[in-house]
């Protein structure tokens, strides 16, 4: 049997004859094992190769499938708001709401307001000057803060223009004069 | 208790700034008064451009001798205009213990109508104008009252 396979080639070149029969016989099973070896091998990378691609397949698809229901989801959440919205909407501009909340304010929060207001005119009618002092406290705490910055800047110039003047007017230690008499 | 500060003199800003006040209540009331008249006078047959010549005219004399009028009965009344008690200040006399309807008329005038001479308190020792040092009087810093 002539053999122009290169590793047939190798395995003849590397294996010594062994002579005799027995030995002329050996390598051809030796070729044919390996030959056996070599499909299994190239039967597994076969099988490897067409399970990433039906793996490959299956999570696009899954992919797909997922993008799907993340916009199916989106829609509906949407439209669920949407007709919460509407629902809202019809409920707080139907007339009988209107008069069942009419009724209830009616009934319930207008004699707790004119209550605590008659209660509050009166302790105001009582104490008045709870109320005055509050108002004049303000008032004067304001007008006093405003005349007080005047002042304040007023005597801040004074100061300025008095040591400038002296400056430039008078030589020695500053005279300090007496009062008026009056004072 | 510490003891209270001596009042000291008031110095020339405080007392521009509330010569400047009152000269602004005085211009607003003789503004007041001349637009009154004004249209009065226009209602009455005048021509308008006429009678508003003649009122300006009359507010330049006027208008002094108004706010001369206006200080001198606050002085001599309660010793400070309002634009002084704004700004913490009061006149005093320097020899008597209390300023005269006289000097306060005095001192009045001599401002209104000499008020360069007020220029004399930059360099005062007591920042006394010359309206200060004719009328015989000084402006000091009202101590605050207690409360």
């Amino acid at each position: 049997m002539t053999s122009t396979d290169p590793q047939s080639a190798f395995l003849s070149a590397a294996d010594p004859p062994a002579g005799g029969p027995a030995g002329t016989a050996q390598p051809g099973a030796r070729r044919r094992l390996l030959r056996w070896g070599d499909t299994l091998v190239g039967a597994a990378f076969a099988a490897e190769g067409a399970t990433t691609e039906v793996v490959a397949g299956l999570r696009r698809r899954v992919d797909r499938l997922a993008d799907r229901g993340a916009m199916e989801r989106t829609r509906w959440q949407l439209r669920a708001e949407q007709t919460a919205q509407a629902a809202v909407s019809t409920v707080a501009t139907s007339s009988v709401v209107d008069r069942v909340v009419d009724g209830q304010l009616q009934r319930v929060l207008r004699p707790v307001v004119l209550a605590v207001l008659d209660d509050v005119l009166l302790l105001l009618e009582q104490e008045p000057e709870r109320i005055q002092t509050l108002i004049r406290g303000q008032r004067e705490s304001m007008v006093d803060e405003l005349v007080g910055r005047l002042r304040a800047g007023a005597q801040a110039g004074d100061t300025a223009v008095d040591r400038m003047s002296f400056r430039v007017f008078r030589r020695g230690a500053r005279p300090e004069p007496e009062p008026p008499l009056e004072l | 208790m510490s003891a209270p500060a001596p009042p000291e003199y008031a110095g020339p800003v405080s007392r521009a700034v509330a010569y400047l006040m009152d000269a602004f209540v005085v211009a607003v009331l003789g503004t007041g008064a001349a637009a009154a008249t004004s249209m009065i006078t226009s209602v009455m047959g005048a021509r308008l451009h006429d009678a508003a010549l003649a009122v300006a005219s009359v507010c330049l004399v006027v208008l002094p001798a108004l706010l001369a009028t206006y200080c001198a009965v606050f002085w001599a009344l309660a010793g400070r205009t309002p634009g002084m008690a704004v700004l913490g200040l009061r006149v005093v006399a320097t020899r008597r213990g209390r300023l005269s309807w006289p000097a306060a008329l005095l001192r009045a005038l001599v401002l209104a109508y000499f008020p360069i001479g007020a220029v004399w308190a930059l360099v005062d020792r007591r920042h006394q104008g010359v309206h200060d040092k004719v009328a015989r009087t000084a402006v000091v810093r009202a101590l605050p009252a207690a409360r």
